[in-house]
């Protein structure tokens, strides 16, 4: 059964990819990335990256997935086995496949947090109760259990479910679309209320220690030794990855629905740019500046360290809106209603490519993909919240959220520019384009963009401990070469692991037990979506025989 | 905050909001003219 299915409107389209791209990380991650590395020296990187990176691998995406459209292929599988004659095209699609249905297992738990967050803001939980200590007893997390089981938490984790898979059956432009076009709005509104608030606070309002503008000043004071480190090139490249939702096979399906003529040129950069907006402008005014006015700068600066401002957004956030009288409650369900907003729209965009592949591969009704999207969501979900103390929730992000993203965009970008050619594919980004597109972006989309993915891929594999300056200093001394726990290799080899085994001295399971049958999971369900890619195929060719 | 920091972050804001308005100003046309050929 071949849908037929189209945007509403061009506006809509442009306002769904935005929401798609448009996540957490663009108020949590950002900050923190920005501050960690070089303050305003980061920005500079960030932009490029941008340029070479984000904008071309954007227009690759739209333009696989509305060519894909034209052959009835909205999912990744599809679109790839139709770029060229090579039979295992199709099966780099899988990352299309597996890594949206994975990373919305998780994502959508985390999308629940902000929900219940919401409800907790306006009955005014957070008055009574610190966040330090309501989040853990939320997660139901008990010491030294690797396990839990929380009853309210899986209560929020269901009713999102429910409300992803409620939009997603409801199709393109009733659906998703209609999200967007209200999400978006009352994301950028809630942004821009909790900005002027944040940055207007007085040094006199009760509670503050510190002007909201030190935190701004932290965030922009521009460090230019920052500029010379590779760490702070590679953690823009990664910023601007990441905030894009490259690489997962959304933009492709969004794409498909594209009619062939119509400009992507345009609407990609749209897209992009509205997203850098509501990064740079709204993501980077909000957390920073209203942590700093109440914790101090120092605080702000050791809690992102990590370059993750999830501690400042969930844990601190909720305690430092208190200081804001009547307006507390309405400031939380604000705060956590723009991270929902944010989230919903990327949630909503990782279902559409499993439903439009059960849709056009196996002909399935649009309701039953829908339902089917919920229910494997929810199984590989729970997964995640009932081993979430043991790490299981950390590993589906790394492997899913990370790693598979750079592995599929380094795919595609080699795909388009050299098996399906650069010819074809800058034919198909510039017809019908209601931009002029440089021509000098024919060689970055060709050469500059698969080296800036490649050089991240590679950073990813061997990340150090540390910069990578005294990185290189430690390996030409002969000392080795400094792994870094969270660097792919660490991961695989458990690097920075005392005593590495599945059960403790008392027969107990340990987190290492947790993270493997974790490892284990991600790759049945990596090779059950390779299978349902093989046998949709073979299935197609009995029935054209 | 300092007057680099100022700078910087008032020239990365002006550079983001200009790409991005106008953009999304040429797409909202474009798009009206567009439902105007096909009327």
């Amino acid at each position: 059964m071949k849908t037929t299915e189209r945007w509403g409107s061009r506006v809509g389209l442009v306002l769904a990819m935005t929401g798609s791209a448009v996540g957490l990380g663009n108020f949590l991650r950002f900050p923190a990335q920005a501050s960690q590395h070089g303050g305003g020296a980061f920005i500079l990187p960030y932009l490029v990256s941008f340029l070479f990176m984000g904008i071309p691998l954007l227009w690759i995406e739209w333009a696989i997935g509305r060519r894909g459209g034209q052959f009835g292929h909205h999912s990744a599988p599809g679109m790839f086995d139709s770029m060229g004659k090579q039979r295992w095209l199709k099966y780099l699609g899988v990352f299309g496949i597996f890594t949206n249905l994975c990373i919305a297992a998780y994502y959508c738990y985390i999308e629940s947090w902000t929900l219940s967050y919401v409800w907790h803001s306006l009955i005014g939980t957070f008055r009574h109760v610190a966040p330090t200590d309501f989040f853990p007893r939320y997660l139901g997390m008990r010491e030294e259990s690797l396990l839990a089981l929380p009853h309210e938490a899986v209560f929020w984790f269901i009713l999102t479910l429910a409300l992803n898979v409620w939009i997603l059956s409801r199709g393109l432009a009733r659906g998703i679309e209609l999200a967007a076009k209200i999400g978006m709005p009352l994301l950028f509104l809630f942004g821009v209320i909790l900005a002027v608030r944040g940055l207007t606070l007085g040094k006199d309002a009760p509670g503050v220690v510190q002007s909201p503008l030190a935190g701004l000043n932290f965030l922009w004071n521009p460090r230019p030794e920052g500029l010379l480190d590779p760490s702070t090139w590679l953690a823009a490249a990664g910023q601007i990855f990441f905030t894009l939702s490259v690489g997962l096979g959304c933009i492709h399906c969004y794409a498909s629905y594209v009619k062939s003529k119509q400009d992507i040129a345009l609407s990609g950069a749209t897209a992009g740019w509205m997203n850098e907006w509501v990064e740079v402008l709204l993501g980077g005014s909000i957390l920073i500046p209203i942590a700093t006015a109440y914790l101090g700068l120092e605080a702000v600066q050791s809690s992102t360290a990590g370059g993750s401002g999830f501690a400042l957004g969930f844990l601190a956030l909720p305690t430092l809106f208190n200081n804001w009288g009547w307006f507390a409650p309405v400031a939380g369900a604000l705060w956590f209603g723009l991270l929902f907003f944010a989230g919903i729209t990327s949630s909503l965009s990782m279902g559409q490519p499993i439903m439009a592949f059960l849709e056009d591969e196996y002909g399935w009704r649009r309701r039953s993909a829908a339902l089917a999207f919920g229910a494997a969501t929810f199984a590989l979900g729970m997964f995640c919240v009932w081993l979430y103390p043991g790490g299981a929730f950390d590993e589906f992000d790394f492997w899913t959220g990370t790693f598979s993203l750079v592995v599929f965009a380094l795919g595609e970008t080699i795909i388009f520019s050299f098996i399906f050619g650069i010819d074809r594919g800058w034919e198909e980004i510039t017809r019908g384009a209601d931009l002029k597109v440089p021509r000098m972006f024919r060689f970055v989309i060709k050469y500059i963009t698969p080296t800036f993915i490649l050089v991240i891929f590679v950073a990813a594999m061997i990340k150090p401990v540390g910069n990578w300056g005294p990185a290189f200093g430690s390996l030409f001394s002969g000392h080795g070469w400094p792994l870094a726990p969270d660097s792919v290799i660490g991961k695989i080899l458990h690097v920075g692991v005392d005593h590495y085994s599945w059960f403790d001295e008392n027969g107990r399971a340990t987190t290492g037990f947790v993270r493997d049958i974790t490892r284990m999971l991600l790759m049945i369900v990596f090779a059950l979506s390779g299978f349902l890619v093989w046998r949709a195929w073979r299935l197609k060719a009995r029935r054209a025989s | 905050m300092t007057v680099a920091a100022w700078i910087t972050m008032l020239i990365t804001w002006l550079v983001i909001t200009f790409f991005t308005a106008r953009f999304f100003w040429l797409l909202v046309r474009r798009g009206k003219s567009d439902r105007s050929e096909e009327d």
